[in-house]
């Protein structure tokens, strides 16, 4: 018997996936991450990309993380995949898997958890697969590490995930190499490889960036549909604000390693609070509008060994005033479940 | 009607497609483009739009003459230029530059900028060196740069910046028209929007005519004049830019348009997406070319392929049925919330407070 058709799946109207974007659910979370900060030794110093992270997600839901290049949001991502590359490591705060610390976890505990509790999908998926494999054998080979099953049921198993990913005629494509596969199948083949062994947790990586917008569709309504069906939660890194809108239920926005502004997600595209958030929501260019001039964030983001004092966005910032630049704002409440970390909040009154 | 500064003619490129070493034969063609005509004015921006492998590069290139079009004509300012040698083209390639996706890649690592915004017009023999060095830093000034950045290279600027040089350096000839491959595809968002601002600025004060190729639909609704979509080498809707998002009329833009996500929470709902991926450009479907993905496709669009025709005022779509299939709307509303409205005006009105801050400090 196929090994994913035996396990129970939650259906789409399972208790624990209440409607997307309504306020999350008292459930415990799934991912817990406290004051995380990973730490790289350079000659030019220690910098820290990931510089005091705090963030929760929920069964069943999706977080996404927004930023630009250099925000920290990919080193975060591996930092809860434990793979951070040397000379990186995680030097402080806590990680809470399913309830189970991970920071500090011994290499092949961490292995044992990789893929079968926590999985993670890539950007590009042309290098994250071999390319003188099978797909097939690749996904058996990630299926063996975790199940030890006789070699049949393996393949089984294999063609099961295929078939969920919606991959048409799933036993033909066991056979087939990387190469012979479009962009969208090869995501697809990443997401099936990423799910055989039924994580809690999936983590995309801009899992759409490198697709065409038709293809990028398909992608992301198969990552709703995976979700009802397995009841997972999803940490969605993106710069996509468009991405975002579609699924995520709570956003959290990233600016030179650290969370400035998390909230429904909403909340987060009528009442940004944080300048920055505000600027991003200028700076993208939709569809629905007919204003020809786009706001700007002006500046670039400051490289990590160059940090500004005060809050890291004061540089940039049209608000920013002597308080910005002498102190970090710590992260406030300004409504339930938004939290924003700038002096100025709200702009309208303290602007 | 005036002669357009750039015209392309039912232009073609077809790539062969050998097989075997010793006993090499054509066993077929990638049909690139394969039959697209357009028209460009001076002073308008049309933006090219399709999916990866649609043809819109090879489209680009072939416009600025860069390869050889196995068929067809390139006319500009009323000139035939198709079969135009080197020699002949050097004085056009003053009139048309290019300004390419990756910042990273298309600028010479080894040249201060400096040189690399002066090597243009060394090549064509302009000016002496005070003059030139006199136009590097007006460049500078015109993209937003500093002149101090004159001496340094390419490895010390950002994307944003590096894309910047790009611009400066496709300005240096004073050109009328420049094609723009993908010129933002690779920024971060707050960058983009620089970069968007920057080319519409430059654009209102040379009188610029752009070839914008991109992929994403909304910067194109930020950019163009005018928009032709392709698919599969030819160009299958062409349009003034309001009417195509407010009215599509062949089905692969209206799924195009469908597929883009909205930037808007509240309007989450799965949409109708475009099933199954772009055919092969080496053996294209018979008939119309979208009808192995097209949601309205009959018997006739197997067989037949449906021409480019006017359906509107400059409006022109290749489908048979583009009168009947029913009208798209993507956004119902999708206006901004007020409260973020008026945070962007604060926003910007506390930015513009900030610039003059600085340049009086300045």
């Amino acid at each position: 018997m196929p090994l994913a058709a035996a396990r129970p799946t939650l259906s789409a109207d399972h208790p624990t996936a209440p409607p997307r974007g309504a306020a999350a659910p008292d459930l415990a979370p799934i991912l817990e991450v406290r004051d995380l900060v990973t730490t790289f030794a350079t000659p030019r110093g220690a910098i820290r990309p990931v510089d005091g992270v705090s963030l929760s997600v929920p069964p069943g839901r999706t977080l996404g993380i927004v930023g630009e290049s250099g925000c920290g949001k990919s080193m975060l991502s591996l930092s809860l995949m434990g793979l951070v590359p040397a000379p990186g490591r995680v030097t402080g705060g806590s990680i809470r898997l399913e309830g189970r610390e991970l920071v500090g976890l011994a290499p092949g505990e961490f292995r044992r958890l990789r893929g079968s509790r926590i999985a993670m999908i890539f950007q590009e998926p042309m290098t994250s697969l071999n390319p003188v494999h099978t797909i097939g054998y690749q996904i058996v080979e990630a299926l063996a590490g975790h199940e030890r099953l006789p070699a049949r049921a393996l393949k089984e198993a294999a063609i099961a995930a295929l078939r969920q990913v919606r991959i048409p005629a799933p036993e033909r494509r066991f056979d087939e190499y990387p190469h012979q596969l479009s962009g969208g199948m090869r995501q697809r083949v990443m997401l099936a490889m990423a799910l055989a062994c039924r994580p809690a947790l999936l983590i995309a990586d801009e899992p759409t960036t490198a697709l065409d917008v038709t293809i990028q569709a398909q992608i992301l309504d198969l990552l709703r549909e995976l979700q009802a069906e397995t009841g997972m939660s999803i940490i969605l890194i993106t710069h996509d604000l468009g991405v975002v809108a579609q699924v995520a239920d709570e956003v959290a926005v990233m600016y030179a390693g650290r969370v400035v502004e998390r909230a429904p997600v909403a909340a987060i595209f009528d009442d940004p609070q944080h300048p920055y958030t505000i600027g991003l929501m200028g700076s993208m260019p939709r569809m629905e509008d007919e204003r020809d001039r786009l706001v700007v964030i002006g500046g670039t983001v400051p490289p990590p060994f160059a940090l500004p004092a005060g809050c890291r966005f004061n540089p940039r910032c049209p608000f920013a005033g002597e308080e910005c630049r002498s102190g970090y704002p710590p992260p406030a409440d300004i409504a339930p479940g938004h939290t924003v970390a700038c002096w100025k909040a709200p702009v309208e009154a303290n602007g | 009607m005036t002669v357009p500064l750039l015209e392309l003619d039912d232009v073609r490129k077809h790539y062969p497609v050998h097989r075997g070493l010793v006993l090499r034969r054509q066993v077929g063609a990638v049909r690139a483009v394969d039959g697209v005509s357009l028209r460009i004015a001076a002073g308008e921006t049309l933006a090219v739009v399709g999916e990866s492998g649609c043809g819109k590069s090879t489209l680009a290139r072939l416009a600025l003459r860069l390869i050889e079009p196995s068929a067809g004509a390139i006319r500009f300012d009323g000139r035939d230029v198709t079969h135009d040698g080197r020699s002949a083209l050097k004085p056009l390639r003053r009139q048309m530059q290019v300004i390419f996706q990756d910042p990273f890649a298309s600028l010479n690592p080894r040249m201060a900028v400096e040189e690399i915004l002066a090597e243009p017009m060394l090549v064509h023999g302009i000016g002496d060196a005070a003059s030139r060095a006199a136009r590097v830093r007006e460049l500078l000034g015109l993209v937003g740069l500093a002149s101090y950045h004159a001496d340094r290279f390419p490895h010390e600027f950002s994307g944003g910046q590096r894309q910047r040089i790009g611009i400066a350096r496709a300005l240096a000839l004073k050109p009328r028209l420049i094609v723009c491959d993908e010129p933002v595809s690779a920024l971060d968002v707050s960058i983009q929007a620089q970069v968007v601002n920057l080319l519409k600025d430059l654009q209102a004060e040379f009188g610029l005519a752009y070839l914008f190729i991109s992929h994403g639909l909304a910067v194109v609704k930020h950019m163009a004049d005018r928009v032709a979509v392709m698919y599969l080498g030819q160009v299958v809707e062409t349009a003034p830019a309001k009417v195509l998002y407010a009215q599509p009329r062949h089905p692969y833009t209206q799924a195009l348009l469908a597929a883009a996500p909205v930037p808007d929470p509240a309007q989450r709902h799965s949409r109708p997406t475009l099933g199954g991926d772009v055919p092969s450009p080496m053996t294209p479907p018979a008939g119309c070319r979208f009808h192995t993905r097209c949601g309205f496709a009959q018997a006739r669009c197997r067989e037949e392929a449906p021409g480019l025709r006017t359906i509107g005022p400059q409006h022109e779509a290749a489908c048979h049925f583009a009168e009947t299939i029913p009208a798209f709307a993507r956004f119902g509303g999708g206006a901004r919330h007020e409260r973020l409205q008026a945070r962007l005006a604060l926003y910007e009105q506390k930015r513009a407070a900030m610039i003059a801050a600085e340049t009086t400090a300045a």
